[in-house]
């Protein structure tokens, strides 16, 4: 069953430099239960894409077409259930009760993640008063609780603690918890784990996959990580420059990648059991979205682009059970 | 926890106090050490020897310097702050005391002033970034910045007085009225323009900087987080990000007592107020040099201990300070 | 680097070289016509009526920026042919600032009106008591402000008090930049002891109030008989009065302490980034660090405190010249010209004489205060929402 589908999705933003066509008909959808990531570089609108979702973006955006279908049926008591509801469409006022309740977001970066001023307890309690309902001590005992849940001990220390007395881990753990305090049915990660030790990366993810189990919550996982991805995700999108180009299972992303784009950035990836002299790398540069090329984004830099993928951009296509791709020519590039 | 809250705040106290004995130290090199002679030069140099030597001895002048130095101190911390040379050889302590109330009136409406104003337009500006209203709060911010202190006191004598008539360019009020009931309310008006003069600097200072740290503040990315989390967005503003961008803010309105004293010396000569800051200029133009000391060093006293007043405030609400 | 390579290197390098000699020759030679001609051509003498001698002046403005544009596209095109120019890009991004790009423009203004006073100005500086007859004249073509109580007119006193604030802002300034740079490096460097010293003096002179440390010491030197005269060979040398040039000397020994914070916290941090650490290790002098690399990185924040700190020693020098303790009779200090104009307050028809002076300042003030904080948006370029 569909929790949220993004339906082509168009974003600009009005900067000093000019018009930056951020989003350029993004489409995708998050089933309930699963984990489904979406992987891009750096700059090709994963975080836009998040930010539009929650609808928290800055003046300078403009929103030109598309709909973010959202399933729960919290929201649509007016209409018949099972009818999803437009989160575009939805006043300033409405999207306050979706923010933290039913969508939740856990932030990149845990050094700047907290505000500095209130101890962990408060900040947790915010969700609890605002979403739950709670009275002060009904929302103590549940911040307890979803400190144990999130394994950081002991949770009567932790809570009267500042941020500025945690390591960056335990902060990003506090993080996890607020988002799950209000028990929303979908949470969006962005880079979860990138700034995160090594070490520490690992414990994290494995938290919040149990996490996701216990609460019944799905997971939008946003990274540039092809290794998290291929732990973690049961599904995957591949984004370039403001369009979904492939959105298939995890296996069969990386056991057969179809479009070019996906196949040089698994292909880029160093391997320790391979000899290689020089590093695959895909020529060209992420183009400039000021000024984008016409079509296919990714054309200037494919070898199998011919003249029409300047012409009009390919949609997202089935090719095979779950697996689409956005691409005229990929059964040449497979046969390759 | 607290025993170490206590250490800081001795440390600190300490720090002030050898900070305050440099300054005292300089304030007297500078009036009594210079060479010549501090009574002969204040009297003229056509006085009677005689008359000199007997000042002297008066004034406790014909000491060698360094008792001088400690007998100095030691009277000051009695209360003793020696004798004018102008006035008529009245106590410096009773001079300074009969002129401070004008002073502190002025001086406490003028933070009030620059409080209240710039607070409300630090946080208009920040919040509507690069409207007119963010674009005016700048230009008026700089403006309040580079006027001359002085000339704008002129200039609003000369439309509010002058022109207008409202009211009078000087401040007709007794000391005893300004800090009694009523009349601490009802010296605002004729104190009015005084009040904006002095306080319009201060007010373009705290404004410039509470959006800029509004602005940095709203970089951060809890800032962000917050939203996620559903609070409305007054909600981000006034609880989260006012309450981090104050803080680097109470520092510096702590620390614009030094401009308001600067500013005090200027805006009490244009409007003739007899206030501390009149008494100041009067002073070092006429060489009274025990009113120059004693003025000097409770300047910088009051300095001192706002500084340290705003070093236990920041300890207080910023968590971040506190010491492990 | 191959060989091959490394001697296209040499030869690109010379190329260069030799084209900037160049560059600087045709500035040398352009620059020093231009001298001769404003010498013989423009000035008060060949031009003795203000409006053309104006206009000149105009045209003689325009020739310096013609030269100075042209020889400046000559040097990015040799120097920076890919059109990558950091000079560029930084301009452009001050430019972006309009309220500062206003204030460039005022300081530019102030500072042409200060060059060239003896032109701008109707009447010359020197005192003619034939004027006296045109004493507190309201304004009129030939006084556009209108006329002090000795005659003297406004417009051009004011012209002059360009002179007397730049002068000292400027010169106080670089003075006192000076010693703050050299006291935070010395301290940010050594650390320990010698740091905590000088951040001792810095703390005791913080501690004052600045307008009244600036008076009590310049009080007190003036009442010192063996240093007032001292300063009364200086204030000849230097071109002021004397009551001026103490407060000269003594703003640019008391400016220092913003300066030392900045440079001192400046210095720290580019200790923590290691690499001092490491030319250490590597037995690079004290002396070299210092000035190669400490010295250069703590001079763009520098140059932004020091633009600001130039508006504000103009401020105080205005207000010690209108308390009686800057500049004397005569000096046409701003601040001097106020206070000489105090009894007209309560007559409108002497406005002009309270408000041109003033405003003068705020104008100026306003200037270097809007350019600094350009250059610190323009220098530190965080992205705008």
């Amino acid at each position: 069953m569909t929790l949220l589908s993004i339906e082509d999705l168009r974003m600009v933003f009005n900067t000093e430099d000019g018009v930056v066509k951020a989003l350029n008909g993004v489409e995708f959808d998050v089933e309930n239960g699963e984990t489904f990531s979406l992987v891009g570089e750096t700059g090709c609108g994963k975080s836009v894409t998040m930010f539009s979702i929650l609808r928290i973006l800055p003046s300078s955006a403009r929103m030109l077409g598309g709909r973010v279908l959202f399933w729960d049926k919290g929201l649509s008591k007016t209409l018949k259930k099972n009818n999803p509801v437009d989160l575009s469409s939805l006043s300033n006022r409405e999207m306050l009760k979706v923010r933290g309740a039913k969508i939740a977001l856990i932030t990149q970066d845990p050094q700047s993640s907290l505000d500095p001023l209130y101890p962990i307890e408060d900040q947790i309690s915010e969700v609890l008063e605002l979403h739950r309902n709670m009275g002060p001590k009904e929302a103590h005992s549940e911040v307890l609780n979803l400190l144990e849940q999130v394994q950081l001990a002991p949770p009567e220390r932790i809570a009267r603690k500042y941020p500025h007395e945690l390591s960056g881990g335990q902060r990003q753990r506090v993080v996890i918890a607020m988002a799950l305090a209000a028990r929303p049915p979908l949470i969006i990660a962005d880079e979860p784990t990138t700034n995160l030790d090594v070490t520490i990366q690992e414990k994290v993810l494995d938290l919040m996959q149990e996490l996701k189990r216990k609460f019944n919550t799905s997971l939008l996982l946003i990274t540039h990580d092809l290794a998290v991805v291929a732990e973690v995700a049961d599904r995957v999108a591949i984004m370039y420059a403001g369009n979904i180009v492939e959105a298939a299972p995890v296996e069969e992303l990386f056991e057969h990648p179809l479009h070019p784009y996906t196949k040089g950035l698994l292909a880029a990836i160093p391997s320790i059991t391979e000899r290689k002299e020089n590093m695959d790398y895909i020529p060209g540069s992420v183009p400039n979205l000021i000024y984008p090329p016409s079509g296919c984004r990714f054309h200037p830099r494919c070898r199998y682009a011919k003249s029409n993928c300047s012409q009009e951009r390919p949609m997202l296509k089935k090719v095979s059970g779950k697996h689409k791709v956005a691409c005229y020519y990929w059964r040449e590039a497979d046969a390759a | 926890m607290a025993h170490n809250t206590l250490n800081y705040v001795i440390k600190k106290l300490l720090i002030a106090v050898v900070v305050l004995i440099g300054v005292y130290t300089i304030v007297f090199l500078l009036c009594f050490m210079m060479p010549g002679d501090p009574v002969r030069a204040s009297m003229g140099l056509r006085a009677d020897p005689e008359a000199i030597r007997l000042q002297r001895q008066l004034f406790g002048l014909d000491q060698p310097r360094y008792v001088q130095y400690f007998d100095y101190i030691s009277n000051f911390v009695r209360g003793d702050w020696g004798l004018s040379f102008k006035y008529e050889q009245q106590p410096v302590f009773d001079l300074i005391m009969q002129r401070l109330p004008k002073t502190a009136y002025l001086g406490l409406w003028a933070i009030i002033f620059c409080v209240a104003t710039a607070i409300p337009l630090g946080i208009a500006a920040s919040y509507k970034q690069n409207t007119a209203v963010d674009g005016t709060a700048v230009f008026i911010s700089q403006i309040g910045v580079s006027i001359p202190n002085f000339w704008l006191g002129i200039m609003l004598i000369v439309i509010f007085a002058v022109v207008l008539g409202w009211v009078s360019p000087v401040p007709e009020v007794t000391g005893e009225t300004l800090w009694s009931f009523p009349g601490f309310f009802t010296s605002l008006k004729p104190y009015a323009l005084a009040i904006v003069t002095l306080g319009t600097g201060m007010m373009a200072s705290v404004t410039k900087m509470l959006r800029e740290e509004m602005l940095e503040v709203s970089r951060q990315d809890y800032i962000t987080l917050l939203r996620a989390k559903g609070l409305s967005e007054r909600s981000v503003q006034l609880k989260h990000a006012l309450r981090n961008a104050m803080i680097p803010v109470v520092t510096i309105i702590g620390l614009q007592l030094l401009i308001l004293v600067s500013g005090a010396v200027l805006t009490e000569t244009v409007f003739g107020i007899n206030g501390l800051g009149r008494l100041y200029i009067d002073a070092v133009i006429q060489r009274d040099w025990f009113v120059i000391m004693g003025t000097t060093i409770l300047f910088a006293m009051a300095v001192v201990i706002v500084n340290l007043v705003v070093d236990l405030v920041y300890m207080l609400i910023d968590p971040r300070v506190k010491l492990r | 680097m191959l060989p091959e390579e490394e001697r296209m290197y040499e030869l690109e390098k010379r190329k260069r070289r030799r084209a900037n000699l160049k560059i600087s020759l045709h500035f040398a030679v352009g620059a020093a016509l231009l001298v001769l001609l404003k010498i013989f051509l423009v000035n008060r003498e060949t031009i003795p009526q203000w409006g053309p001698r104006l206009l000149a002046l105009g045209g003689y403005l325009a020739l310096w920026y013609l030269l100075s544009e042209f020889l400046y596209r000559e040097w990015a095109r040799t120097n920076y042919p890919d059109k990558l120019n950091p000079v560029k890009r930084f301009v452009d991004r001050f430019y972006k600032n309009k309220l500062a790009t206003f204030g460039l423009f005022l300081v530019l203004t102030i500072a042409m009106i200060a060059i060239f006073a003896d032109d701008i100005a109707i009447y010359p500086y020197e005192y003619d008591a034939a004027w006296q007859e045109f004493s507190e004249l309201p304004p009129a073509i030939e006084h556009p402000f209108g006329t002090l109580a000795s005659g003297e007119d406004l417009f051009s006193r004011v012209v002059y008090g360009a002179r007397i604030s730049l002068y000292l802002g400027v010169g106080v300034t670089l003075i006192s930049s000076l010693i703050g740079l050299l006291m935070g490096v010395t301290a940010g460097y050594y650390g320990k002891t010698v740091d905590r010293s000088l951040h001792y003096i810095n703390d005791v002179v913080m501690a004052f109030p600045f307008l009244v440390l600036v008076l009590v010491l310049v009080g007190a030197l003036r009442a010192n008989e063996s240093l007032n005269n001292a300063f009364a060979l200086i204030a000849v040398v230097m071109g002021l009065d004397v009551r001026l040039t103490v407060a000269f000397f003594v703003l640019a020994l008391v400016n220092w302490t913003a300066l030392f914070r900045v440079v001192r916290s400046k210095v720290l941090s580019l200790r923590e980034l290691g690499y001092v650490e490491a030319a250490r290790s590597c037995g690079a002098k004290p002396r070299t660090l210092i000035f190669r690399h400490l010295i250069p990185n703590s001079i763009p924040p520098v140059i932004i405190i020091a633009t600001l700190a130039v508006g504000s020693v103009i401020l105080t020098e205005a207000g010690l010249s209108y308390l009686g303790m800057g500049a004397e009779l005569g000096t046409p200090s701003w601040g001097r010209l106020l206070s000489d104009a105090e009894g007209y307050v309560s007559q409108i028809r002497y406005f002009p004489l309270v408000f041109f002076p003033g405003l003068a300042i705020l104008l100026t003030v306003f200037g270097f205060t809007t350019m600094g904080d350009g250059l610190r948006d323009a220098i530190d370029p965080r992205m705008k929402t």
